[in-house]
């Protein structure tokens, strides 16, 4: 499979090497002169707070800053385990966060399905109610989310963290319209060759829709990890605290030491990189899915 | 449910050979399906014996494909009974009707490679996977399409995508195949070698076909019988020549033949010579030969349509009817030569080679030898016969 993949990669590397306008040498340049000022531009706050990281604070302080740490000292990382006790704080982010992630792609893949392959009474209106969550503000159920949660008794639990995203109103749309790329006569003829919705979905819909899948689950995590209000609110103890309000304690624990600040930071940030780099070529397809589609 | 009496078939035979034959008879009762207002098909009553190669013809729209769907089992029937090997399967889900369908659109799997492609009816079969190689390998082979087995379909051509489509229907032994315009999507060189493919294919495999299409040529080269539909109502049901010769209502006649029969509408009159009856049509009168005009005389007739291939017609200077040349399409082995009647009607005239072609814009006078007409109802439009 692997192989005919990138097979498929080949091509499409073909296709846009003939594409690729020769245009004149100085548009070029312009054009890559501004690319990599935005790239720096985007870059430069992420490798300053890793630089920082392996700096001393007084080195942080210093003028003209460092720019690159010609002795890294990777103590900060350790204090930010044992000062901030962020190996707690991360394993409940990871926990909740995989759990949510897991549960609201599954769940928007079922509901996506439901509402582009099968024909139900008020399929529409109840679409449209779903559409319709989108446009409330988290501000405006935050409060009777919070009561709905303390009166089930989940408050300081981790069901209070992951329970209220189960389901996503924004998943369900991408997925749905993602889904009804899906050519009729496919779902025909999966149909005819026995496969009933469940394996037409797992076998036929989930594989074709990749690139909208992964687009999904790094949004997902990505909403999911950086969650600061809800958890804060919800929570009250360090033992099911987030990595987002860890950091948050970290920064009040360790003025003096803003190293340590940074490498917290970095930790926290690192599962989002692992997810982005994973899903990359997913995302950047699932970003441009609609536009190639026939 | 009765489920059971169909799926407990055997699937996937045991010997597992291409020879081994299985087809069953598929029939409509009355079937009617109704979107909303919209009639798709109308009170269809129709008996395909089992083994038949039956080709539904149609113009676009005229519910051909979704007579298909009901077979299959896609779309339920707002009315009426569908019938597979004389077992109503109204309410049996499409994946238990064992019949496979083959799509305009090939519908495969853009993410499965060939071999998964042809395999899918297979495993949803949880058949072996050592049969289902040797099944595979079988029918590819038959398809030649063995080397292909690798490749995703969009690494291959559309006539080999259209291989790949049939060798996933009949990988399982269906006892019935559905087809729904398999080659429209293929160009005119490759439909050809399809067509006598998918011929040779039915006498081998011997399974019922029943074939969707709105191309006449394809109905009348590859069906054991057409039957012909028109705004969801069946026009007729026959053998090629039958349906050719003896078209059933004026619908059918200017539908069959390549070019069509010409229709024109015509009113009766008397010659003076005996009770001899002409038919005075856009460009001049033409005799009716006289089983024909005894026929209109016994009907009361004052007015009817008239058919006449193309072939029956000649450019004749002793000709009564008279137009004027507006276009020739010289083909090799005929010339088609379109005359515009006074009246503005077009008239198709097809000759054979040697035969003496006008120029467009040429004022030419036309007759029937032979007085080979077709005779029509004038309000229904069905065929009078003696």
């Amino acid at each position: 499979m692997d192989g005919e993949r990138s097979g498929d990669v080949e091509r499409r590397g073909d296709v846009e090497r003939r594409r690729r306008p020769v245009g004149p040498l100085v548009r070029r340049i312009l054009r890559y002169t501004l690319l990599v000022v935005a790239a720096v531009v985007v870059a430069f706050p992420i490798y300053i707070t890793v630089v920082n990281a392996l700096l001393s604070p007084q080195q942080i302080a210093a003028r003209p800053p460092t720019l690159f740490p010609v002795h890294p000292q990777w103590g900060a990382f350790r204090s930010a385990f044992t000062l901030g006790n962020l190996g707690i704080f991360l394993r409940n982010s990871l926990l909740v966060t995989v759990a949510i992630t897991v549960a609201e792609v599954a769940t928007s893949a079922l509901a996506g399905y439901a509402f582009a392959f099968i024909r139900f009474p008020f399929s529409r209106t109840v679409f449209v109610l779903f559409l319709a969550t989108l446009m409330i503000p988290m501000e405006v159920t935050l409060v009777p989310n919070r009561e709905t949660i303390v009166a089930l008794g989940w408050f300081n639990s981790f069901p209070a963290l992951i329970v209220p995203f189960l389901a996503s109103g924004f998943g369900t749309f991408l997925f749905r319209q993602s889904f009804r790329g899906v050519p009729r006569d496919l779902h025909d003829a999966a149909r005819l060759d026995g496969y009933g919705h469940w394996r037409f979905l797992t076998r036929v819909v989930l594989p074709l829709n990749r690139p909208a899948i992964g687009a999904f689950t790094v949004f997902a995590f990505l909403g999911a990890w950086n969650q600061y209000l809800w958890p804060l609110i919800v929570t009250e103890t360090n033992g099911v605290r987030t990595v987002q309000i860890g950091l948050r304690q970290l920064q009040a624990l360790s003025i003096n030491q803003t190293n340590v600040i940074f490498a917290g930071t970095v930790l926290a940030a690192l599962p989002i990189f692992v997810i982005l780099i994973v899903f990359q070529k997913q995302l950047v397809r699932g970003l441009t899915a609609g536009a190639v589609k026939g | 449910m009765t489920a059971s009496a169909v799926t407990g078939g055997p699937t996937v035979s045991p010997a597992g050979g291409l020879e081994l034959p299985r087809s069953a008879s598929v029939g409509l009762e009355g079937v009617t399906k109704r979107y909303g207002d919209a009639t798709a098909v109308d009170s269809l009553t129709l008996e395909i014996t089992a083994g038949e190669f039956l080709v539904l013809l149609g113009p676009s729209g005229c519910g051909k494909t979704t007579a298909l769907r009901l077979v299959a089992g896609l779309e339920e029937p707002t009315a009426g009974l569908i019938r597979i090997d004389g077992e109503v399967v109204n309410e049996l889900d499409a994946k238990d009707r064992d019949v496979a369908m083959v799509f305009q659109s090939y519908a495969l799997y853009p993410h499965l490679n060939v071999r998964r492609n042809i395999e899918f009816p297979l495993r949803a079969r949880h058949v072996a996977a050592e049969e289902r190689d040797r099944l595979v390998a079988e029918v590819s082979a038959s398809l030649r399409i063995g080397d292909l087995l690798d490749r995703r379909p969009a690494q291959i051509s559309g006539g080999q995508r259209q291989r790949v489509a049939l060798a996933r229907a009949i990988v399982r032994r269906p006892r019935v195949f559905l087809m729904d315009e398999p080659l429209s999507n293929l160009d005119a060189q490759l439909r050809t070698e399809m067509r006598a493919e998918l011929v040779e294919l039915h006498e081998r495999l011997g399974t019922t076909i029943l074939y969707v299409t709105h191309d006449q040529v394809e109905a009348m080269t590859m069906g054991d019988r057409i039957a012909i539909l028109y705004r969801g109502v069946l026009q007729q049901v026959g053998v090629p020549q039958e349906v050719h010769d003896r078209p059933a209502n004026a619908f059918v006649a200017g539908f069959i033949g390549s070019p069509p029969m010409n229709i024109l509408r015509g009113e009766l009159a008397a010659t003076g010579i005996a009770d001899g009856l002409q038919v005075v049509l856009p460009g001049g009168a033409v005799p009716l030969p006289e089983p024909l005009a005894a026929v209109a005389r016994r009907r009361g007739l004052t007015s009817l349509i008239v058919g006449v291939r193309p072939e029956h017609v000649a450019v004749d200077p002793a000709g009564t009817l008279s137009g004027s040349v507006t276009m020739v399409e010289a083909l090799g082995h005929e010339n088609h030569v379109a005359c515009r009647l006074e009246g503005g009607k077009l008239i198709m005239v097809r000759l054979a080679t040697g035969e003496p072609v006008p120029r467009p814009g040429e004022r030419v006078t036309l007759s029937f030898p032979g007085g080979r007409l077709q005779l029509f109802d004038p309000v229904t439009e069905e065929r009078l016969d003696g």
